[in-house]
């Protein structure tokens, strides 16, 4: 009793961290309608400024504190203003993208500035602590759950009786009403930007008290964690982040304390799934916005539910540039004599896997483009192939005909069973849910010890035997590189044959509308499903072909980080666009190779190249369809 | 397009041909350079690069420079197959040093293998690694026989009946939780609770919470020096100041730096002990070089690199061509090399390293 006593209160105390961090990421989706991943960079920021404030300055906490909020709240504004507000008229997705880059270039920038190692940041409150039995609190509890609340509350007193609260809102409830009546709808979105850098930054010291450390890459999983609490809450809605965040704190401490550390994480994701399976407009969210398509359109955009649609609501157009079919069946034939060309086994191993990510990218574009529900969680699909591949080849002695379609087969059931959750979501929401079902790929590949030997991985996949062809041996790279190129060609003409067909025009209706197709008589579920398993068989090939090629599949190959690169090879290739979900997937794979001798500087240049292009090219290199 | 990009990629990928007597002998470095773990592989470069520059300073092997080929792979198993296809296409190459973490270096491995490189992994403790193929090499000891020596502090030092240990769940701490928990119950004690810590996990007080209820006699922190600062700041404000006691990655001095005055009175073992008179030269070269005290990766990196030259030099010397299979044997087949992490005597592949029990006094280590 003692112990669950004292499991509550430490789910408190990380649940009032979470609801900070969900605070700023629920301001801007309400107030500008965009998923800010940045989000957690800027947590980041404030922790680090406020740490250089203390050891390079000497100042004491509070002011180096203060001095930390203000700038990153500065820092949000100006990157609203430079580099989110000229895509204001491009499609919703692309400033999504760009938040991405941007996160990527501040945390590499980091690393640079403050090295990657973690560094000590001693709390003053450390010391103080009260007992009640064996339970505590220390001082750094007290002002996190004190400051949290107190900060909650302004925000909650700023929104509902300021007039700048009233402009937010109405900027939140309705742009164009809010704009005709003279609101400044642009410097709210600004405004929004700030507020969410000041409450990162704010959440960002919170914790870096709690854990008397800072280190770079502690964005990206309180950034997780913030968006899980956000949604949980039901996204829009203030009281909801914070009632999320307390939520998920609480649920994930004593699924650490009573099934083990290993599960939080899992349960945490889980939990969520759950809730938007039942209650997909959240804890405290409204239930009247899914009427209008969902809580993306919480921001008052027309009733579409499409990606592509703009803020506007209009759909944006450009020409689309894409091969037909058999196209890549040439293609492929085009690539064969390569190992002929060249020496070393470099460029065919670059090569090899840059094919690999083309399959996997086109396999998002697939259902982020064509049914229009954006998938940041392809990891787990693809991380399935791989284990399936792996599993089978080494420790059963499939050949490669049979373990592959074993790959496709289990991956493709998976990712329908995963789209189960999601069918009730729409917009931005949806993606959230991916990135949950990503999580949990990545959590099952860690912990599942019997399956996948856990963290251990599976090494020595044994070489690609196929049966059909006199049980040839594939074990040199150029045999692998011509298995990966066959069968990548031949996924990709099958992904186009998909998208080009009456299914693929009835996916693509789905997401320009999914209430007309509905009323049309269009069964969408089916149709989901259809497109999640079609989807899911291709990322189950790309993995299984990675499992030969790598000869070692271990979980660090299938994290967030990993759906991330991909869901931005999908949209910078133009949605929906086979040939270009492969070309930016086997360009975008190749990049970070060529732009080695840039070094420490490489990730940012590829984030700042990822930027130029979505500002010149906002509907993708080769136009969505 | 994708067949542009491909005749680009062949250009920028073709590597220069041709090879000289005068032209340097190169070795591959892969590590961590960036992301969560870079703090290892930065170690590894910066040890190298002092080495490196030490013997070319001294005029190179036999005239020929020394030049290391450098590549981050941010400890990504696809990076480390590409990046090693980079390396044994490179002119001159006949020694890598790399992988950080086992299934890194895994990846790379057979890579090497086929191509007849010797690779020498400077911190992989997983006894597979080395039974991959006949070109791969350790620097560090074996889990099986660092477990030995966890549970002797455990047993001995803390005279611990009972014990609790949270690992990192990766392939270093599962392998080591587990051998250590197996000999601890062997010799009559208990381990109460064994769990797992997930990457990137930081908040221990459901983990604390939880230790505090079970009154374990000691605590065996088998994580890295962030988790492991954290989770002991966080047992003692609980008001929970048991011995405690951690394995070889704890000996970076990180954790005294993030744990302040809660590392002090914790037991570790290493095989590079800066005190150690005989590794002044290096510790203070070092310093000198980067302004910090050198830690067991930067020192089993360092005895890497001069395993390894020391090998090329012998090959030089001897008149044989130098491949990597000739580097390979004499890396196999050289008399015991003494450097600053012990004794270096190759046991198919395999070094067996004596290690030192420190403990932390006054915010240094001190031998127990």
């Amino acid at each position: 009793m003692e112990l669950l006593f004292s499991q509550i209160l430490n789910g408190l105390v990380i649940g009032q961290v979470y609801a900070l961090i969900a605070l700023g990421f629920t301001l801007v989706f309400g107030v500008a309608n965009i998923i800010n991943f940045a989000q957690g960079a800027l947590f980041m920021l404030g922790a680090f400024l406020a740490f250089s404030g203390i050891a390079w300055f000497g100042l004491p906490l509070v002011p180096a504190a203060l001095i930390s909020v203000v700038l990153v709240a500065a820092l949000g504004a100006v990157l609203e203003r430079v580099v989110l507000r000229p895509l204001s008229g491009a499609s919703a997705i692309t400033p999504l993208l760009s938040t991405l880059a941007i996160s990527m270039i501040l945390d590499q920038a980091a690393e640079m500035i403050w090295t990657p190692e973690p560094q000590s940041f001693p709390s003053p409150l450390a010391e103080s602590r009260i007992f009640i039995g064996d339970a505590f609190v220390t001082g750094t509890d007290a002002a996190i759950f004190g400051f949290g609340l107190l900060t909650a509350i302004g925000l909650m007193i700023l929104l509902s009786r300021t007039w700048l609260g009233r402009a937010l809102r109405a900027t939140s409830e309705d742009r164009d009403a809010a704009a005709q009546m003279g609101i400044r709808t642009d410097s709210m979105r600004q405004y929004s930007f700030a507020l969410a850098g000041a409450l990162g930054a704010l959440s960002g010291i919170f914790v870096a008290l709690y854990f008397q450390s800072v280190f770079p890459q502690m964005g990206l999983p309180f950034a997780l964690k913030g968006f899980a609490a956000a949604l949980l809450g039901g996204l829009t809605s203030i009281p909801g982040a914070v009632v999320g965040g307390v939520v998920l704190g609480v649920a994930e401490t004593l699924a650490s304390g009573y099934l083990g550390d290993n599960y939080r994480d899992v349960v945490a994701f889980a939990l969520l799934l759950l809730l938007l399976m039942f209650r997909p407009q959240g804890l405290l969210g409204d239930h009247r916005l899914e009427a209008l398509g969902g809580a993306s359109a919480a921001a008052g955009a027309a009733p579409s539910t499409s990606l592509l649609a703009s803020a506007g609501g209009a759909a944006v157009r450009q020409r689309v540039i894409a091969l037909p079919a058999w196209g890549f069946i040439v293609l492929g034939a085009a690539l064969a004599p390569l190992p002929f060309l060249s020496s070393g086994g470099y460029l065919l191993q670059a090569v090899s896997y840059g094919l690999i990510f083309a399959l996997l990218s086109a396999s998002v574009s697939l259902v982020s483009g064509s049914i229009g529900i954006l998938s940041i969680g392809h990891s787990a699909f693809f991380g399935i192939g791989a284990y399936a591949v792996a599993i089978l080849a080494r420790f059963y002695a499939w050949p490669a005909e049979a373990s592959l379609i074993a790959a496709i087969v289990i991956t493709s059931f998976v990712a329908m069973l995963a789209a189960l959750p999601l069918l009730r979501l729409s917009g931005h929401t949806v993606a959230l849910g991916t990135l949950a079902i990503g999580q949990i790929g990545y959590l099952v590949f860690l912990n599942w010890d019997t399956m996948t030997r856990g963290p251990l991985g599976i090494p020595n996949v044994p070489a690609p035997v196929l049966v059909l062809f006199d049980n040839i041996r594939l074990v040199r790279l150029p045999q692998k590189y011509w298995l990966v190129l066959a069968l990548v060609s031949l996924g990709l003409f099958l992904a186009e044959r998909f998208v080009g067909s009456e299914i693929g025009r009835v996916w693509r209706a789905i997401r320009e509308d999914r209430l007309a197709a509905h009323t049309a008589g269009v069964p969408v579920r089916r149709y989901i499903l259809t497109a999640f398993a079609v989807s899911g068989a291709l990322a189950g090939l790309a993995g299984g072909l990675l499992a030969y090629l790598q000869t070692v599949v271990s979980p660090e190959s299938f994290t967030v980080e990993l759906s991330i690169v991909t869901v931005i090879m999908a949209v910078l290739g133009g949605l929906g666009n086979m040939t270009g979900a492969a070309v930016a997937g086997f360009a975008l794979t190749i990049l970070p190779e060529l732009l080695r001798g840039f070094s420490d500087w490489r990730l940012i240049v590829y984030g700042l190249i990822l930027l130029v292009v979505l500002r010149l090219r906002p509907q993708g290199l080769l136009g969505a369809r | 397009m994708a067949i542009v990009t491909a005749a680009m990629a062949a250009v920028v990928f073709a590597a220069p041909a041709s090879v000289s007597a005068a032209d340097p002998i190169r070795i591959g470095l892969f590590a961590p350079l960036t992301g969560s773990v870079a703090a290892y592989g930065v170690r590894f470069r910066e040890a190298i690069e002092l080495k490196v520059g030490q013997v070319n300073a001294a005029g190179g092997v036999e005239g020929r420079p020394i030049e290391i080929i450098t590549e981050d792979d941010r400890n990504q198993p696809e990076d480390d197959a590409t990046i090693a296809q980079k390396l044994v296409g490179t002119p001159g190459l006949v020694l890598a040093i790399g992988g950080f973490s086992t299934t890194a270096s895994m990846a790379a491995a057979p890579i090497f293998a086929e191509a007849k490189i010797p690779q020498i992994s400077p911190s992989v403790t997983h006894p597979d690694f080395t039974k991959q193929s006949p070109y791969q090499f350790r620097q560090n000891n074996q889990e099986t026989s660092l477990a030995q020596t966890n549970a002797e502090i455990i047993l001995d030092k803390l005279k611990a009946k009972t014990v609790v240990i949270p690992y990192s769940q990766d392939d270093r701490g599962q392998f080591s939780s587990a051998g250590t928990a197996a000999l601890i119950e062997k010799a009559g004690g208990k381990v109460l609770l064994r769990e797992p810590v997930a990457p990137n996990s930081k908040d221990f007080r459901p983990l604390v919470s939880k230790i505090k209820s079970l009154k374990p006699d000691a605590v065996f922190l088998d994580l890295y020096a962030q988790e492991a600062a954290i989770l002991i700041q966080q047992l003692h404000q609980a008001g929970l100041n048991i011995p405690a006691g951690g394995p070889t990655p704890l000996t970076s001095p990180q954790f005294i730096e993030l744990a302040g005055k809660d590392a002090e009175g914790v037991v570790l073992h290493t095989i590079f002990f800066p005190g150690d008179p005989s590794n002044k030269e290096f510790v203070q070269a070092y310093a000198a070089k980067y302004g910090r005290q050198p830690d067991q990766w930067a020192a089993l990196a360092y005895d890497s690199a001069d395993v390894g030259i020391e090998a090329i030099r012998r090959v030089v010397k001897f008149g044989k061509p130098l491949t990597g299979e000739a580097v390979r044997d004499e890396l196999d087949n050289g008399p015991p090399y003494k450097g600053v992490t012990g004794i270096t005597k190759y046991d198919r592949g395999s070094v067996e390293k004596k290690p030192t029990i420190i403990i932390i006094h006054n915010g240094g280590y001190s031998v127990l």
